[in-house]
């Protein structure tokens, strides 16, 4: 086989992964689309295990609610349903803090940056551009204080997660503890429920509807 | 150090399991191909898979012999987790194969490539499997009744794919 | 912040800052490829890397004999590599879970293309040498010797920059199998390496060629050639005469 028959035939299937991809993510850049043409060995399995860790956190709570179930805290845990919007709801989550460390990764998103450019602004007498700058100032600060708190949140609704886990072992063994560990799984389901609110939160942030609040003690 | 820590989970043993299967086909595709004929698309899994099938028992058996044999499902549970160390090790290995046989104009090379990457997989199957039966208590009865048996198994296996190579070649 | 650097109004860009990293602090590095920080614009940065630099690598061969052997070279070069990294890499990360070797595929991948990027970046500051070479008219088998010590010392470089990041995964998690991952890693690139450069082949070219193909006719694989020259050695020909040039197609 010639060497321009085998450099079709990779480019071939390159192009066929981005296809599938193309259509599987409906989401996918330029730069990922030539980089699984070019390099789909290198690249494919790379956007697969990129999709794989985003659902790591969704099989992490129905794993542990399984597991749960087959225990006597099985009374106490929410139902299937309730299990599943609660998955996709921390799943979303994930995305979320994934998509924000993104893109606070972007230089044109470093507040030191714009920081900068509001001083030459101000400097070289554009105040109005200067006012407009620290309004992004302001934003990019919510936008970092909104990446710490997903942070925060799920690495709380983890901790949760593990010690349900524990506690399920724990309960096997001694059943007459189910009824009082009802209080673990409302403070698991109250976190991953509140992960709405941060939702809501991003948006009013994204909208530009929202002056900085600091976060709500719990 | 053990098998629980060594063996993936289980959804990605599952995978590795199914390569596994493919992985052979696979290779077997890149002689067909250069061969012309269908055969070893079919012989290569044969081969591979019936060899282990017919000698597994041998092993359990003669490991009992010496005293040293793991429980039953132990052993079969570490045939699972060297095939799926089989698959894995010729799923890495099928592009760099398929890459060789393909850009080269002398059927020898196909043979020799496609051999060399049931070979090397192979042998990294037969050293996972030898790490999932020891135990502290293995003695060097069971160390030797593995080797007889791998070099045995081995030696099955090469020669009937060394015939099936022979036949295409002429 | 690693990656951007501050003049009073210039940014420099993330990309050229893992670069600088890669240069500069190996170490931090491979805890950013083992923390899983950003591995896919780390693998963006390392192909446009190897991209970049071994078409400059190529270039500075091909300007050796010059003309169309300067674009020839720079476009092929990039292309043996990253086409052999493309098809070798998995293959550490294949052989080491075969024998048991704790290792996640796309980690693998990255350090694979960080140590890559790192050993042609190496090549780069050779580049000179070989500029050199042509200023000071060395002769072809010198200019062989030269540039083969050359991606000697940047492969050397890349695979020790391979076995210290295994080796470090060793210490901390303890599970064996990184030394047959590693092996098999660089027996499958050699031999890809040695056989797709063979088929893109030339590179360096004498000055006084007249017509240079961008990839010669072709005539069988890399261990073909090998055989073939055992089988000559042994005496056992395959023709009763090697063509003439004129006789040449």
């Amino acid at each position: 086989m010639s060497l321009d028959l085998i450099g079709i035939g990779y480019l071939g299937v390159g192009a066929a992964i981005a296809l599938v991809f193309a259509v599987a993510l409906r989401r996918q850049s330029a730069s990922d689309t030539l980089l699984l043409v070019a390099l789909w060995p290198l690249w494919a399995p790379m956007m697969l295990a990129q999709r794989h860790a985003q659902g790591d956190d969704e099989r992490e709570l129905l794993s542990a609610l399984a597991r749960a179930q087959a225990s006597p805290l099985a009374q106490v845990l929410p139902d299937a349903e309730t299990a599943r919007v609660l998955a996709a709801r921390l799943r979303e989550a994930s995305e979320r803090l994934e998509e924000l460390d993104r893109l606070l990764d972007r230089p044109d998103f470093d507040p030191n940056a714009v920081e900068t450019r509001v001083k030459e602004l101000a400097a070289r007498g554009a105040n109005a551009a200067a006012a407009t700058a620290q309004l992004r100032v302001r934003t990019l600060g919510q936008l970092r204080d909104l990446r710490v708190r997903y942070r925060s949140e799920l690495d709380e609704v983890h901790e949760l997660i593990a010690q349900l886990v524990t506690q399920a072992e724990l309960v096997r063994l001694q059943p007459s503890i189910a009824h009082s560990s009802g209080e673990l799984v409302r403070e698991l389901v109250s976190r991953v429920e509140g992960l709405g609110d941060l939702f809501a939160y991003q948006s009013a942030i994204e909208d530009g509807e929202l002056e900085y609040k600091s976060a709500p003690a719990r | 150090m053990s098998s629980e820590a060594l063996a993936p989970p289980v959804e990605h043993r599952a995978t590795s399991l199914a390569v596994a299967a493919l992985g052979p086909i696979a290779i077997g595709g890149i002689v067909a191909a250069r061969a012309e004929a269908i055969t070893p698309l079919l012989s290569t899994p044969a081969i591979l898979f019936g060899v282990i099938a017919a000698t597994a028992p041998a092993l359990y058996i003669a490991l009992a012999a010496t005293g040293d044999a793991p429980p039953i499902l132990r052993v079969v549970r570490a045939f699972g987790v060297a095939f799926a160390a089989f698959g894995v090790a010729l799923a890495g290995l099928i592009l760099p194969a398929a890459f060789l046989a393909a850009s080269s104009t002398s059927p020898t090379t196909t043979y020799v490539v496609a051999t060399a990457a049931l070979g090397v997989a192979g042998l990294l199957a037969l050293r996972r499997l030898a790490r999932e039966l020891a135990s502290p208590e293995s003695g060097l009865g069971a160390t030797l009744v593995f080797f007889i048996w791998a070099a045995a198994t081995a030696g099955i296996a090469g020669r009937l794919w060394i015939d099936l190579v022979q036949e295409l070649y002429q | 912040m690693i990656g951007a650097l501050e003049t009073s109004s210039v940014t420099v860009p993330r990309s050229l800052g893992t670069i600088d990293l890669l240069l500069r602090d190996r170490e931090t590095m491979l805890a950013r490829i083992r923390a899983g920080t950003n591995i896919a614009a780390i693998l963006k940065t390392m192909v446009a890397t190897i991209a970049v630099t071994m078409a400059i690598v190529g270039a500075a061969l091909g300007s050796y004999r010059g003309g169309e052997q300067i674009a020839y070279a720079a476009v092929k070069l990039p292309l043996v590599l990253l086409g052999t990294a493309a098809l070798s890499a998995p293959a550490l990360n294949a052989n080491g879970r075969a024998i048991g070797r704790r290792s996640r595929l796309v980690h693998d991948l990255a350090l694979v293309m960080s140590s890559l990027a790192f050993g042609a970046l190496l090549l780069v500051a050779g580049t000179p040498l070989i500029l050199l070479g042509r200023a000071i008219d060395l002769s072809y088998h010198q200019m062989i010797i030269m540039t083969v010590s050359l991606f000697g010392i940047a492969g050397i470089a890349a695979l020790l920059m391979i076995i210290h990041a295994v080796s470090i995964e060793h210490l901390r998690d303890g599970t064996g199998g990184w030394r047959t991952a590693v092996l098999g890693l660089c027996i499958v690139f050699v031999t890809i390496g040695g056989q797709l450069s063979w088929a893109l082949r030339p590179y360096l070219v004498r000055p006084r060629t007249p017509d240079v193909p961008f990839v010669r006719a072709k005539e069988g694989s890399l261990f073909d050639a090998i055989t073939g020259a055992f089988q000559s050695a042994r005496g056992v020909y395959s023709r009763d005469a090697a063509p003439l040039p004129e006789e040449r197609p």
